[in-house]
């Protein structure tokens, strides 16, 4: 395929609507796929659960992604495939054979493991196959928690899409607890926030001691404290699902408070987290500080041509709505997804960048993107390094978790450390562990 | 909120009597759902006085866009919230797929707690012959089975099946059977053959229906027995097993 990649005006987008936008993606076509769809699948966010190893129930090619990213990163230790031939799938007998090899695992691993995830794919989607009976089988015999997560493409489009459900398969390990303790629980994303972030200090201010994260926690234990917290602070959307059981479950309520680069923004979304924690946030002295250091940057980047990729720890279009605000040109975005949090961002962008174009990444055309590569000096995000081949980029990957003013600042001094020193982009991708 | 689900073997009068039910509960006062899981899509028919139910799967076919709950749930008799599953072209596809994909989108529309029924009916086609049909008793679902039976042989050779598969899942916190309700054929000694049958696996019948022309001259008018005339000797005897029904089984027991 060849040819003009498929964009939108941003005005087009806002007209579209959340959930407008996915209808882009042409079904009956293969998606493309570019860099910046790998990084944590389905099988990496599972096992941030401590202690846990995951046992892979699949036909023998669903499981090359997660077994290729499980050498990359270290984690094949812990993930276990089950292949199920057509026979025993016909028949149901693979349901009984997924008992024997959970309980094969238990009983071999030294030391013995603490907790077993089971990820069922498509076939057993389509079979109905009954996996939470599964799970209390296994769970009675052997006497250790097990959950069921799904690594099913298929429900993609639905509400339960495996990026949402795999959250809630890892959050529901946690046990109700009476206990409140005076602490948050940060979800949804996948490492603790940056210890050099104001939010550590905003949060003790107002007496929170303790701030949990899934990835900080080295035991079962450990992570069973999360329960015990006060609160959730859900910083990606994929952790909805998850942060809502919790509330209905556990009594922990939430607040949806995403990363965002704006001054403007991470201040509206610190009042609101500040308003459900019942606290007015001292945001002052740090807000002053970040517009001062800013200043040096927009001087020392000048007005700069960037595009924003889908791959960043950030939303595409609240991230470009900043940098345009900082006074950098941001002709394109890449996105596959709009949230309701972005509405406002593409509305702004709408009125104030109308020559904005947005390209939904997987689509089939954005091979002519390649042909045509534009020029920009630099690129946010593994799949916008991609399409701008030539640009300097920076991979702001999901890998960190920078958060508030201090986000900002740090994501200007990699800008700027990236534009005096580039990085490789494929070095860049292979170092990311991303699997293509 | 209780949650029943009706098997039997295909021909046997199930959607006859699951509407017949959910009719006569609903006019005990009681808010009912009943959910047709057969691709036919023809469970709720007498309950709408033929005004069709878009089947699930038929709308998720038709539009791109996701359906709303007002898309697939119509009002029916004594106001029913009448359901379809539909399913495939008939030769092709999965009729047990388009059970589970029904479930998933009643679940995502938040259907029973939207519409909070007292009873919910699940018709369901046949034997539980693969993960699709089972789908209606799994834990979440159906707390309860009934198998529509009469005393032909193959009619029981179902019964049987559907009775071997719910002692399969004994041990999965599935339903459990509430018993038997003979739907008769007039066939010889087809009360004793039935009794019979329920001693043998550990079960009773809870309803008898004679066979009787009343209810065929009001499926033709697209309407129960219930709805057409709820004082003949044969609505009264489906009002009475309906009463049974309001009783939960623990309590029962």
């Amino acid at each position: 395929m060849s040819g003009q990649p498929f964009s939108l005006a941003i005005g087009d987008v806002d007209k579209l609507g959340p959930s407008g936008y996915p209808r882009l993606m042409p079904r009956n076509y293969m998606h493309y796929c570019p860099p910046g769809m790998g990084g944590w699948g389905i099988v990496r966010v599972g096992l941030l659960v401590p202690e846990s190893v995951m046992l892979f129930v699949s036909p023998a090619a669903c499981g090359r992604h997660g077994a290729i990213a499980g050498f990359q990163l270290g984690f094949k230790k812990r993930l276990f495939f089950f292949h199920i031939s057509e026979n025993d799938m016909v028949t149901g007998q693979h349901l009984e054979k997924v008992i024997q090899a959970a309980g094969e695992i238990i009983n071999t691993i030294k030391p013995r493991l603490r907790a077993l995830i089971i990820c069922a794919t498509c076939v057993d989607d389509l079979l109905g196959s009954d996996y939470d009976a599964i799970a209390l089988r296994v769970e009675a015999e052997h006497k250790i928690p097990v959950r069921i997560c799904h690594m099913d493409p298929i429900t993609r489009e639905g509400k339960t899409a495996p990026e949402f459900s795999v959250q809630q398969a890892v959050y529901s390990f946690l046990p109700v607890s009476k206990e409140r303790e005076r602490s948050v629980n940060i979800i949804g994303n996948f490492a603790p926030i940056d210890q050099d972030s104001e939010f550590h200090g905003l949060l003790l201010s107002v007496g929170f001691e303790k701030i949990r994260h899934i990835a900080a926690c080295s035991s079962l234990e450990e992570f069973y404290q999360m329960g015990r917290s006060s609160y959730n602070i859900l910083l990606k959307h994929p952790g909805h699902l998850a942060a809502r059981d919790l509330q209905r479950g556990h009594g922990i309520p939430f607040c949806f408070a995403p990363p965002a680069y704006s001054i403007d923004t991470i201040t509206a979304v610190y009042e609101q987290l500040g308003e459900f924690l019942g606290h007015k946030l001292p945001l002052e002295s740090y807000r002053e500080e970040a517009l001062e250091e800013l200043k040096q940057y927009r001087l020392s980047l000048g007005r700069i041509c960037i595009a924003v990729g889908e791959s960043i720890n950030a939303s595409p279009f609240e991230l470009a709505r900043a940098l345009a605000e900082y006074g950098f040109n941001v002709p394109y975005i890449f996105a596959d997804n709009i949230l309701p949090f972005d509405k406002e961002h593409i509305r702004w962008l709408q009125y104030k960048r109308p020559e904005t174009r947005v390209f939904p990444n997987m689509h089939p055309t954005m091979v002519g993107f390649l042909e045509n590569s534009p020029e920009v000096d630099l690129a946010i995000g593994l799949d916008a390094g991609y399409y701008c081949s030539g640009a300097r980029v920076v991979p702001h990957s999901l890998d960190v978790q920078p958060y508030g003013y201090r986000g900002v600042l740090n994501l200007m001094r990699a800008m700027v450390q990236t534009l005096s020193r580039p990085r490789d982009h494929r070095e860049q991708v292979y170092a990311s562990s991303i699997v293509i | 909120m209780r949650k029943i689900a009706i098997y039997g073997k295909g021909g046997i009068g199930k959607s006859t009597i699951t509407s017949s039910l959910s009719a006569a509960i609903s006019l005990m006062g009681f808010k009912v759902m009943q959910i047709g899981c057969d691709p036919k899509a023809d469970s709720t028919i007498k309950l709408t006085n033929g005004r069709p139910v878009v089947p699930v799967m038929n709308y998720l076919k038709d539009h791109i866009e996701y359906p709303t709950l007002d898309d697939i749930v119509v009002p029916g008799f004594n106001g029913i919230l009448c359901v379809e599953a539909g399913g495939p072209t008939p030769g092709i596809g999965c009729g047990g797929r388009g059970i589970i994909t029904t479930f998933n989108v009643l679940e995502e529309l938040n259907a029973f707690e939207t519409y909070r029924p007292d009873f919910v009916f699940y018709d369901v086609l046949g034997d539980v012959v693969c993960g699709g049909f089972a789908m209606p008793i799994r834990q979440g679902y159906a707390e309860e089975v009934i198998i529509i039976t009469s005393g032909e042989k193959m009619a029981l050779f179902s019964a049987r099946n559907i009775k071997a598969a719910l002692d399969n899942f004994a041990d999965r916190n599935y339903a459990s059977l509430r018993g038997l309700i003979l739907n008769r054929r007039n066939v010889p000694g087809e009360e004793r053959t039935v009794r019979n049958f329920a001693d043998e696996v550990g079960t009773t019948i809870i309803g008898d229906i004679p066979r009787d022309d009343h209810i065929g001259f009001y499926e033709e008018l697209n309407k129960t027995v219930i709805e057409g005339d709820a004082e003949l000797p044969v609505a009264r005897i489906i009002m009475e097993i309906a009463s049974q029904l309001l009783v939960e089984k623990e309590a029962e027991q």
